[in-house]
């Protein structure tokens, strides 16, 4: 039962991607500009042009563009980046492999703490520090990422102590984690945006049931 | 339960409030008694810069950004070079002079100088360096300066000739151009020799480039540094974020409205340095309204040059004439044209506009200061009955097919000398010829003008062509802006530089690391 809910759930965001690729694609054919023009800069001469629009492919019709770019996905091509020159793949993966790397660390720490501070205010329910919780948890739950993040920046690393690296500077090719310290605000910004939620959820902080109301 | 009741909402609110106070107390370190102190030998700094992408280089001819020209300057080394002041100076070459007409120049090398892989540096390389510039199959940046050298030719064991077509009293000042460093004859721009301070230790394009100090560098002082990290970072905040948390100990060109905040922290110098950078209007003098110079001369008068600077450049900035070249050992000292709406309306009246008129700018965030620029003309311009729509384009349109073309427009230039500005922008065949300019008596007085190569001889050929160009000239130049870059106190050696190059011209060779 639990494997029919996660299958939905991926074949759904998998038709919110295509659209969205769809509606990418789409929105780039409208810009103003072309793509052998920019690339070209101060060279653009119209035979220089021609040649790159033949070079690039970009004088075949834009739905069987759009189809082979498709195509090449389900055999992991993502095509050439018209920027670097290079595969896509190369600039993907190891952004890709960062982002998962946080996402884990984020949920490691957010859930089982999530999970913990529900319990503890489901088990005291009312009490001073339940109500404390819940409303620092309603601010942090309201608040965007970046207001965070940027709370975090200022306060651990620019303006008020400077004990943490504000920015990701990791070295070309090295993984993110060679690097600790600047794994540490990203991940605390991620857990206090999203521990409030596994909270709130295990307290049953949505359950309006009458009889809890009555104090 | 009990949903937290406002109370305590407040309450927490307030404590997030308080904590964001606090992060504006600013850091606490006793920074005062920091200061760089006498030279170190040793050490690495790290720079960030901004504007870095996939087509960074470190081909020696060829820069394009920011990170690019630090690369170059650092990299590589010219016959000449421009002083903090903005004069010419030798680098490799201890003389380079003309003959009587001015179309042979002789330049002699140094005696003892050598690339970074230990070579000498002789007068073949100057040859091949020159004809890989001039290549007409792959011409490279500094080319269009060069259009009228018929050849290169080695002269002695330290000289070399460069021959004319005709006679050009300013090859100095191309041939001290970023854009012309010395390579060797094998030169290869995946694994580049070079001849300035530092040798390419590694390089990831738009991530990160590590300098290494070239052991055989041919100046004697300075050199401090084992090694430069130039750091690329996709925006501004993340450029000042890395800078106060010391993941940087400089940055190269910061906002100028951020210039307070950041010399606020304590443990932070500014590095303000005057430029002849321009960022003037441009109206094509051959295209209704402008073709009228009284409309040309009316849309100058309704500046308030001021508060241009004041609110555009946050004060940092000097005034400008409607002349560029400040810098020049030239520039005339003309009467400063000011503010007076009543004349401009009165012009506009007698060139056929008595109720004003209507014009479309178009402008494009193509350097800070720009829009902003465009923003205050309108305001200022509607006194004068010119009402001004701004038509913001984005920098890649901007430079499309309709850039030299648009009407009313704007764009912006590094510090040059009068006349190497004005092949580049008013002449027939200049490349970049915004306004349209063509003036048949101008361009003989400007062409009779770069025959000379002495400054002294050329003064009042300069003096008329300048005069022409403040009375009728299609340029609204309202400031030079200034070049503000921030850098941890323990820094030292950084100076203020007029090229418009950041963080002293980007000349790290003089920099060192003061012990803390």
């Amino acid at each position: 039962m639990f494997a029919k809910v996660i299958i939905r759930r991926l074949i759904f965001s998998a038709f919110i991607l295509l659209a969205v690729s769809l509606i990418v694609f789409g929105a780039t054919l409208l810009l103003p500009g072309d793509a052998a023009r920019a690339i070209l800069g101060q060279q653009a001469t119209p035979e220089r042009i021609a040649a790159l629009n033949e070079q690039l492919g970009l004088n075949l019709p834009a739905w069987q563009r759009y189809l082979e770019w498709l195509g090449g996905l389900f055999v992991g091509d993502f095509g050439t980046s018209t920027a670097t020159g290079g595969p896509v793949s190369e600039l993907l993966g190891p952004r890709i492999g960062n982002s998962f790397v946080l996402m884990a660390l984020a949920a490691i720490i957010s859930v089982p703490l999530g999970i913990g501070l529900g319990v503890y205010s489901a088990l005291h329910r009312g009490t001073r520090r339940d109500q404390a919780l819940t409303g620092i948890s309603l601010v942090l739950a309201a608040m965007p990422e970046f207001v965070i993040g940027i709370a975090l920046i200022a306060i651990f690393a620019t303006s008020v102590f400077q004990i943490l690296p504000a920015v990701t500077l990791a070295p070309p090719g090295q993984p993110v984690w060679l690097i600790p310290a600047q794994l540490v605000l990203p991940t605390a910004t991620l857990v206090l945006v999203v521990t409030p939620l596994y909270r709130a959820d295990d307290a049953g902080d949505d359950d309006r049931s009458p009889r809890l109301r009555i104090r | 339960m009990n949903t937290p009741n406002r109370r305590q909402a407040l309450g927490a609110g307030l404590s997030l409030t308080a904590l964001a106070g606090l992060s504006a107390c600013g850091g606490g370190a006793a920074a005062g008694d920091i200061s760089a102190g006498e030279p170190v030998r040793g050490g690495t700094l790290r720079v960030g810069v901004t504007g870095g992408n996939s087509a960074d280089t470190v081909d020696a001819h060829i820069p394009v950004n920011s990170g690019d020209v630090a690369r170059t300057v650092n990299l590589y080394n010219s016959l000449l070079t421009r002083t903090d002041d903005y004069k010419i100076q030798p680098e490799l070459a201890e003389s380079f002079e003309p003959n009587g007409d001015a179309t042979v120049w002789t330049a002699t090398l140094r005696p003892g100088i050598k690339f970074s892989d230990g070579r000498d540096i002789t007068p073949d390389d100057v040859v091949f360096t020159f004809e890989r510039i001039n290549d007409p199959d792959d011409p490279k940046t500094a080319a269009a300066s060069f259009t009228m050298l018929d050849e290169v030719v080695a002269t002695g064991d330290r000289t070399v000739e460069f021959r004319l077509s005709e006679p050009n009293g300013l090859l100095d000042d191309s041939v001290s151009e970023y854009t012309t460093g010395i390579v060797p004859r094998d030169y290869d721009p995946a694994a580049p020799v070079g001849s300035g301070p530092y040798k390419l230790g590694s390089h990831t394009a738009a991530v990160s480039t590590v300098l290494e100090r070239n052991e055989y560098y041919w100046r004697t002082d300075g050199n401090w540094l084992d090694a430069v990290h130039l750091l690329n970072f996709n925006d501004s905040d993340a450029l000042i974020n890395a800078l106060l948390s010391s993941q940087v100990d400089a940055i190269a060109q910061i906002p100028l409205a951020l210039v307070e905040v950041i010399g606020a922290d304590e443990r932070m110098a500014i590095l303000n340095s005057e430029t002849g950078m321009w960022l003037p209007f441009t109206m094509r003098v051959d295209r209704p309204p402008f073709d009228d110079v009284r409309v040309r001369q009316a849309f100058r008068l309704v500046v308030d040059r001021e508060q241009m600077i004041e609110q555009v450049l946050s004060g940092y900035g000097t005034i400008g004439n409607d002349m560029f070249g400040p810098l020049s050992e030239n520039y005339p000292d003309f009467p400063q044209r000011t503010r007076d709406v009543e004349q401009a309306r009165q012009l506009l009246a007698e060139a056929g506009h008595p109720d004003g008129l209507d014009v479309e700018l178009v402008t494009a965030p193509i350097q800070s200061g720009v829009v902003e620029a465009a923003q205050v003309f309108a305001q200022q311009a509607a006194d004068a009955g010119i009402r001004v729509s701004i038509r913001r384009v984005d920098a890649t349109t901007f430079f499309g097919e309709n850039y030299l073309q648009w009407d009313f427009a704007q764009d912006f230039w590094y510090t040059r000398d009068f006349l190497p500005q004005c092949v580049s922008c008013v002449m027939p065949e200049s490349p970049f010829n915004e306004t349209h300019w063509d003036d048949p008596n101008f361009t003989s007085i400007v062409e009779e003008a770069r025959s000379l190569p002495d400054p002294a001889a050329r003064r009042n050929l300069e003096h008329e062509a300048q005069k022409i160009l403040y009375d009728n000239g299609g340029y609204i130049i309202w400031g030079f802006a200034n070049q503000v870059d921030a850098y941890q106190k323990y820094v030292g050696g950084l100076e203020p530089n007029a090229t418009g190059r950041p963080l002293g011209g980007w000349r790290f060779d003089r920099v060192w690391i003061g012990k803390v």
